[in-house]
């Protein structure tokens, strides 16, 4: 029988096999000082994770992948400013957030693109407990959603990411986004009022996705 | 009856699950070893550009010592440097006298008398009094020029002056004795030491090397000097031209007062 691997066993096959779990300080300390294996562990343990919440955020893989690259070329620098107050996941979230701005416009103007040409949409991957009607109608809701998004300002877009979608607290997602509790809050009010306006417009009038959209 | 389902919900859950892939992890599509590749690569190259940059800027600053060394060596640093003091100097007299909104200062930014300098007498009988200031040396002058910093009073001398003391020439300026070194020793004879025979050989000196940059300040020094040491008709040949205005107004109300008492003073 042929060896059918998954993707994380082939992620766990191209990068060496993982150390012992270091801390996060001494890992930031090494990644600060330069050390490209540090730079590689980091990557290993928290890519994948940075990748899912880039796609949530930005709703486009070719601009996640784009916004990870950037993140991790930036981090030696960056991880100057990692104190150890947070865990490293959160602070990368952070990076990313300091450098989303043009990819979450890049993301949009790649999905007008796509609208434009009408392109096949890209199905997600293969989730053997839903139905193909399912997995299809999830795949239009997250479009639609991503659309919506686009709408929005950058704030309201990532308050509404990283409550809503990553789940986070609001004051995990004021102290990632460098802002007040309050006005994490206010944002995300702000930013689900909006997005129910627009999904609810687009339900009651589905040629109006293509026009709405920025 | 239950609630309608709520669309944002229902849209925000389905893109968790659809950024968030199954349960095996990311999108399929994704390809995290060639993202991985691209970032060593970029960091590698970034890394390569800074050293780059730091060489240059190494080579940079060694060609800057290197030429510094040079104008050492071939005494044009202390021209450059009082260049630049001389520029500094000039730009912060504009700024102050712009704050002020005062006039210019009447004399030229070479020679800047800022009092009186009258030496005491050299014998006891002279009621020639002299204040003489205390130019710092040029070395460490901040306006390229002696900078008299405070009025100093002379205290009585003590030698008789009467009595015309040895002199003991100062060495010679060796070849690689600057003007300054020269004018600086000078400098610390006279108002530091208060030695003025010895101050006198090295005004001398100083002025042997021709037109230097303290030369004015030098004749006035070394007439002084003579006054000192009881050489009063030198000292008066010395002070003349500052007198007549042949360097401004450069020392010349001094010289005039310091000569009107000189002629009071001999018989």
């Amino acid at each position: 029988m042929p060896f059918v691997g998954t993707p994380a066993m082939a992620n766990a096959l191209l990068f060496s096999p993982p150390k012992a779990a270091v801390n996060d300080v001494e890992l930031a300390r090494r990644l600060g000082a330069g050390d490209e294996s540090a730079l590689r562990e980091v990557y290993q343990r928290h890519s994948d994770d940075l990748r899912m919440f880039a796609r949530r955020l930005l709703g486009d893989a070719a601009a996640a992948e784009d916004l990870v690259h950037e993140v991790f070329v930036a981090l030696h620098k960056a991880i100057r400013r990692f104190a150890g107050e947070r865990p490293l996941r959160h602070f990368l979230m952070g990076v990313a957030l300091n450098h989303a701005r043009h990819h979450v416009r890049a993301a949009a103007r790649r999905r007008r693109h796509h609208e434009r040409l009408a392109e096949p949409a890209h199905p997600a991957s293969a989730d053997a407990s839903a139905t193909p009607e399912q997995h299809l109608e999830r795949y239009r809701l997250a479009l639609d959603l991503s659309r919506a998004l686009d709408t929005l300002p950058l704030a309201q877009r990532v308050a509404f990411t990283l409550c809503e979608v990553e789940e986070l607290s609001s004051q995990e997602a004021a102290s990632l986004a460098g802002t007040s509790d309050s006005t994490m809050r206010a944002r995300v009010f702000r930013a689900k009022r909006a997005l129910r306006e627009q999904l609810q417009a687009w339900t009651a009038n589905p040629q109006a996705r293509k026009g709405e959209a920025q | 009856m239950s609630a309608p389902p709520d669309p944002l919900a229902q849209a925000t859950a389905a893109l968790r699950a659809q950024a968030g892939g199954n349960a095996d992890g990311p999108r399929s599509d994704a390809d995290p070893a060639a993202t991985w590749a691209r970032v060593i690569a970029d960091v590698r190259q970034r890394r390569r550009r800074g050293r780059i940059a730091m060489v240059a800027a190494m080579q940079l600053l060694l060609a800057g010592l290197g030429v510094a060394a040079w104008a050492g060596t071939t005494h044009r640093l202390p021209m450059w440097v009082a260049a630049g003091e001389r520029w500094i100097a000039s730009v912060s007299a504009d700024m102050r006298s712009r704050a002020a909104k005062g006039p210019r200062p009447a004399t030229s930014p070479l020679h800047k008398p800022i009092a009186s300098a009258a030496a005491p007498a050299p014998s006891p009988e002279s009621s020639v009094r002299l204040q003489t200031e205390a130019p710092a040396p040029p070395v460490v002058s901040r306006t390229g020029t002696p900078t008299r910093v405070a009025v100093v009073r002379q205290r009585p001398p003590r030698r008789d002056h009467n009595v015309v003391p040895e002199v003991t020439p100062a060495p010679e300026p060796a070849a690689t004795v600057s003007p300054d070194d020269v004018y600086r020793r000078a400098h610390q004879a006279h108002f530091g030491e208060r030695d003025y025979a010895r101050a006198l050989s090295y005004w001398d000196s100083y002025l042997k090397l021709g037109v230097q940059r303290f030369t004015p300040e030098a004749r006035y020094n070394r007439a002084i000097a003579l006054a000192h040491l009881g050489r009063f008709a030198e000292a008066a040949m010395q002070l003349q031209p500052f007198a007549e205005g042949d360097y401004g107004t450069y020392r010349q109300a001094e010289a005039q007062a310091l000569l009107a008492r000189l002629r009071r003073s001999t018989p």
